[in-house]
């Protein structure tokens, strides 16, 4: 309940704070949010299983932000950042639909 | 972590990337934890005093976690309004532009009949006066200068569906062998003023002996104007006398072959009632008003040194 109440709280504070990003940030926002929604995922169903750890999803949580935007950026340096992006993408989607499988399963045992 | 690197060569090794990224969703450092959490309960110290407990710790993680989401979609929101914008601003411009010119070009129509009216009159009931009107109405109507009905043939051409299409000869053909060029037109209006049409129009534009057609770049401009496929040429004329004359022209049998050889399209078609629009009035270069002529003659003369001196 509390959790919920905190990614709520987040997501108004985001919408209607409008907080500036810098403009050289802009690009890596999406991916962060994509990374960080994997993070997520993976502890919702870890709590689930029974062995959530909380500095392992703060761990989770900021590596996998950090990487991805890195991961972005270098590809943006190299000139393969939009095909990099969509691999990104393509790899924290298969571990989201598969985690929210997984969770689905320990709520609705089916 | 080391069971996993005990395990038996699987037949599937080289798709390893794909059955651990499908196998291995869940963070293997949760399972980890458990473990070692397992293996030893005073392996964690109790949070310290002035740290987070691990409740706290996820909640503001989650808090960020929201508000990384809320400004990324606050930020795509932003963007699309932004270009949103532009677009409907253009397409507000260009049907006002739209509609100011069909204003103009209703206008242009009613002053041309205007125009015609007052010639009319000014010519007079006189015999020598009718004879001036019927010669001009037959100029005008040779010069494309008044609008047309009539039966005639509606000549349909369209580039072929698959413009790559090739002649199936097995060389592999050109592209944009299936699409129809300037000269294709060309020649069709050609035919059809040979098999007697009186008066054409492509696509709405009139042809007149001055007409040009031509291409630019991928698109045929008829009178400097880009028509788009399928193009419709209408012909008014005798239709009876029109259409096997066409249908037997070199160029009407050379489509026919082109149709079931690149899958072009061109069809022939009877209309009773076909309606030309006029065409746009000669530009003239040259030729002045007399009165205004008169007067620009005997200027010339004082302007010309002003302007020859520096």
């Amino acid at each position: 309940m509390i959790p919920a109440l905190a990614l709520a709280l987040g997501v108004v504070l985001g919408l209607f704070l409008h907080p500036t990003v810098p403009d050289a940030l802009q690009p890596y926002l999406p991916i962060a949010v994509v990374a960080a929604l994997d993070a997520v995922f993976g502890a919702v169903r870890a709590q689930l299983d029974g062995i959530f750890d909380d500095r392992v999803f703060v761990v989770s949580f900021v590596s996998n932000v950090l990487v991805a935007a890195l991961v972005v950026f270098m590809g943006d340096q190299l000139g393969v950042g939009g095909q990099l992006s969509t691999g990104v993408v393509v790899v924290l989607g298969i571990r989201i639909f598969t985690n929210a499988a997984a969770i689905r399963r320990h709520v609705f045992h089916a | 972590m080391s069971d996993r690197l005990v395990t038996p060569e699987r037949v599937d090794g080289s798709m390893s990337l794909l059955v651990d990224m499908m196998g291995d969703a869940l963070d293997p450092a949760y399972a980890d934890a458990a473990r070692r959490r397992a293996a030893g309960p005073e392996d964690r110290p109790a949070p310290a005093k002035g740290r987070l407990g691990p409740l706290a710790r996820a909640v503001v993680l989650l808090v960020l976690f929201g508000l990384l989401t809320g400004v990324a979609a606050a930020q795509v929101r932003g963007r699309a309004n932004a270009s949103g914008a532009a677009r409907r601003a253009l397409l507000a411009d260009v049907q006002r532009q739209t509609t100011a010119t069909d204003r103009l070009s209703r206008q242009v129509d009613q002053l041309r009949t205007a125009v015609a009216q007052a010639r009319d009159t000014g010519l007079g009931d006189g015999a020598r006066g009718r004879a001036l009107a019927a010669q001009l109405s037959a100029l005008e109507l040779s010069t494309g200068q008044t609008k047309v009905t009539g039966p005639g043939l509606l000549v349909t051409l369209n580039d072929a569906q698959d413009p790559s299409t090739t002649t199936g000869n097995g060389r592999g053909g050109q592209l944009g062998d299936g699409r129809i060029y300037d000269r294709d037109l060309q020649d069709v209006v050609n035919a059809l003023w040979a098999a007697g049409a009186e008066a054409i129009s492509v696509n709405g534009q009139r042809l007149t002996a001055l007409t040009a057609i031509r291409s630019a770049g991928e698109a045929i401009l008829v009178d400097f104007r880009p028509l788009s496929p399928p193009y419709r040429l209408s012909a008014v004329g005798d239709v009876d006398a029109m259409q096997p004359a066409f249908a037997d022209s070199a160029t009407a049998r050379r489509f026919t072959t082109y149709t079931s050889l690149y899958g072009l399209g061109f069809a022939t078609q009877r209309v009773d009632r076909l309606s030309l629009p006029a065409a746009t009035p000669p530009e003239l270069r040259s030729a002045r008003d007399a009165n205004t002529a008169s007067t620009a003659s005997t200027t010339k003369p004082t302007v010309a040194p002003t302007g020859g001196t520096p």
